[in-house]
Formats: structure tokens, sequence, C-alpha cells
């Protein structure tokens, strides 16, 4: 349940605009930044695939890693180290190791909107909610730059090992079958499935003998808009064709409860700032993000033929 | 008045706060690595070519190379056209840099002081400088434009020794980079 509040019928988008600016106008700043980035915070969720994927966890101060050559931050994550067990005799041991656990870095960078600029005087003439605006042109544009970095790691991931890491098919159950039977034969659970809203509409394809009438004919009826599953599986679907692409589908072991994935921490999340200078107003949204894979062997690629 | 229609707009940065006369852009750098893009890869991200401090240029895919004065002086010679420099902040060794594969560029415009340069007893106040080259293995750094260096006429410089040149104890050179060169 969002906090966020809703626009009632009654209050006008000029009456949103007029309260935004006069808050602005009032030296209430830091209230219109609150209001707004609550709102781009959810926007933002609504709008990356990735955070379906990885859930964002917030990260302290405290909880960040040092190091002796940068001041930049950075997160250190264990893995589990290898380990193996043997039947013995009664009067036989098992084996001896040094085990060493290995780990990765998650490193941090910016993701920052165009920084809007415009005078009071022309704001006043906008009869949309300005909030709009802003979870129009910020909110997309940084949920596409997650997007797009989350999707340029998982095609390196898959393209260092295709033979193990692609199933290829047509977009019928026997594919995605397959693309599971792989990762479960690495020891991997499916989480979720990824993919396009657009091939996601091949769902409406699929015939009553193999989906069962009920499925056929509430795709009839309703489209897949309802569907939020493939064969047991959920599905994130995303309209971004233009980042993600529209021939391949991802599934992804579970983050939960035993991160069998990767990790995505926020040191900010989506911040609106706001200044005015004069009858100058500024304003744009930041936020801080580290995302990074650690188990690669759990990600499988369905490429659709 | 504002036409809405008219596709004018502005498409830059603010200034970084310790060059404010400079233009700054931020250039994808080519060729960088993921994490995975290279067998036994950790998921840790991996640092690229581009260090702190180094003099880029644009590919023709208008992504950030370590600028080499014996492949931009060719250039410069067959069409008459000079190449755009600029001088990474963080480069893309730095934390931030390796995870975004991005660099933070500063084009003219400032004052630096580097200690990614080629050490020339020529390098005194006032003398010019350019990128270095693949021949004698500086790319990406300052070091003195002098034909004897680079076998060509029509070097590009970039910048001037400035007032406090090389400082022999510290190890750094005082570079100007003036708007426009």
């Amino acid at each position: 349940m969002s906090n966020y509040q809703q626009e009632s019928p009654e209050v006008t988008a000029r009456f949103v605009n007029s309260n935004f600016v006069r808050k602005i106008e009032e030296g209430r700043v830091k209230e219109a930044e609150v209001e707004s980035s609550a709102f781009i915070r959810e926007k933002l969720r609504q709008e990356a695939a990735v955070r379906e994927i990885i859930v964002p966890v917030g990260i302290s101060e405290d909880e960040i890693d040092r190091d002796e050559n940068t001041d930049q931050p950075k997160k250190i994550i264990d893995k589990e180290p290898d380990s193996t067990a043997t039947f013995c005799q009664f009067q036989g041991t098992g084996q001896r190791t040094w085990f060493y656990g290995p780990r990765y870095s998650i490193f941090f960078g910016k993701v920052e909107s165009q920084r809007f600029t415009k005078s009071k005087f022309e704001l006043m003439t906008y009869t949309s909610d300005i909030r709009k605006i802003l979870s129009d042109n910020s909110v997309k544009d940084m949920a596409d730059e997650e997007d797009r970095a989350f999707y340029n790691l998982v095609t390196d991931i898959i393209a260092l090992n295709p033979a193990v890491q692609r199933t290829s098919g047509p977009f019928q159950s026997s594919t995605f079958k397959g693309s599971g039977q792989s990762m479960l034969r690495r020891r991997r659970p499916i989480g979720k499935m990824l993919m396009t809203k657009s091939r996601f509409m091949d769902a409406i394809d699929l015939p009553a003998t193999t989906v069962g009438s009920d499925v056929a004919k509430r795709h009839f009826d309703e489209g897949i808009e309802a569907t939020q599953k493939l064969w047991g599986y959920p599905c994130v679907t995303t309209i971004k064709a233009d980042i993600y692409d529209d021939d391949r589908a991802y599934m992804f072991a579970p983050q939960a409860p035993n991160n069998f994935l990767g990790n995505f921490y926020l040191l900010q999340d989506a911040t609106l700032f706001i200044k005015q200078e004069a009858d100058i107003i500024e304003f744009w949204s930041y936020e801080a993000l580290g995302l990074g894979i650690g188990n690669a062997l759990s990600i499988q690629e369905i490429l659709f033929t | 008045m504002t036409i809405l229609t008219s596709k004018f707009n502005f498409r830059g940065r603010d200034p970084h706060p310790a060059a404010k006369a400079s233009l700054a852009t931020v250039l994808k750098v080519a060729g960088a690595l993921g994490p995975y893009s290279t067998p036994g890869g950790s998921g840790t991200p991996v640092i690229g070519p581009i260090f702190r401090g180094a003099i880029v240029c644009m590919d023709v895919n208008g992504e950030a190379i370590l600028a080499d004065s014996d492949a931009t002086n060719v250039a410069y010679q067959a069409t008459q056209q000079k190449t755009p420099f600029f001088v990474a902040v963080d480069g893309d060794q730095d934390f931030d840099g390796a995870f975004v594969h991005k660099v933070t560029a500063l084009q003219g415009g400032m004052e630096i002081l580097t200690d990614q340069f080629t050490v020339d007893p020529g390098l005194i106040p006032g003398a010019p400088v350019c990128p270095g080259g693949n021949i004698v293995g500086d790319v990406g750094m300052f070091r003195l434009a002098v034909p004897t260096i680079v076998p060509a006429t029509d070097e590009q410089i970039y910048g001037y020794v400035g007032s406090e040149g090389y400082n022999t104890v510290t190890g750094l050179l005082h570079v100007i980079i003036p708007q426009g060169v």
C-alpha cells in the first residue's frame, strides 16, 4: 500500500501546481521535496523491472566497506564456500580442507535525471500535474538507466556461457520447461521470469489443448493483463523493448529466502532536489545505487526462435 | 516568446565545481568490460583503461578512448580537423567509473596539477603540451609538444605548462588548458 496520497477529483492539477510553486515561494522547499520524492520512489518501483527481480535494499553509512586507495564506497559480499561430504567407513574420516569463502564487491554509481530549469512564470501556465511531468521525464529515464545496467550485466553473463545458460525454442511449454530444467540441473531454484510485454502477448496464442480451456477463454475475454504467471513461474513484464530484447526472456533464481542471485543496494533512494533563485526554479532527481550478480549461474536465457 | 513546437534546447551539464569554466561532459568508455565479460569473473566490476587525469578523446561512436597523439596527428594532417581532447576526472579505474563505465570529462578552461605526464626538461612554464602516444608508450598522458618526439609538423597542442611548472619535489606538473585550444 503506497503512502502517496492520490489526487482527488476535486483537486485540480492547477491547484497542485500552484501549491507546489507556493511552497517553494514560501521557502518550504523541503516539504515540496519530501512530498515529491515519495511520489518518485513509488513510480520508480513500478517502472524499473530490475527492482522486481532484485529488490533494492537501503544501505547505511556504517554498512559500507572502505578501501585504502579511494574514498568511494563499496560493499563486499561473501559467497558460500565450496564444500563436499563423503561416505566412509566407521574408522575413516572426511576430507580435510582449508576453506576459502569467495567474495565479490558491489560498487556504487549515481543515476541523475536531467536538471530541469524553468521560470516560475512559465510554470504557472501548466495545467497538468507537475509531479506527473517529473515522473514522466525523470523517473522513467532513471528507471531505464537501472534496467539498462541490469540488462548489460545479464547479457554479459549469458554471453560467457551460452551453451549452458541459453535455451532456444518457440514460445511454448517445452522451451520454458527446458530452461527450468537447465536451472535445476545446476541446483538453482527458479524464482521469476522476465520478458517484454510484447513477447508476453504470445501467451494469447497458447492453445486450449495445452493450457486448458479456462485459461484460453480468459485470455480471449480479458487479454493477458490479468495473467501473472506462466506455468507457475511469476512473470515480470516490461514495456521496454528498446532495452530488453524482445526475442529473449530470462529465468532468475529467487532472491529470498536464500540469496541465489545478487544484490541491489541503495546508498540513497531517488530524491528530488528543488532550488529557486529569484524567478528560476530548478529541480532534478538523483539516487545512488550499486548492483551486482554474485551467482552467475543463477540466470537462464530463453532465446525465442 | 517560447515556441513549444521548436526542437531547440540545451544539451549540457553544470560545470564541475572545481573547474567552472570548463565544458563538462560524460562519455561512455569504449570497450569497457563487464564483471562477467571474461571467464572467471566474480561479479566484481572490472576496471577499465582510463586512469584518473588521463587525456581522452572520442572514437567514432562518441565513446572515450585514451588520446594518442600518434593517431590524432595523422588524422589531423589528413583532414585538418582537430580532435577535441578532454581530461577524465576520475577515470574508470575507480569504483564508480568501473561500475558505470562512464567518465566525467572536462574540456578546456581549467588548471590542473597532474602526475600523469612524461618528464622532460623542456616542461617549463609556457611550454606547449599534447597527449602522449603509442610510440613512446605514454598514451593519455601529458607530454611536451615538440616535433622531435612525435614526428609531425602539425601536432595538436592541448595546453601549456602553467606558472608553477614541474615541481620535482612533489612530482606534479601544473598545466593550464585554455578554452578552445
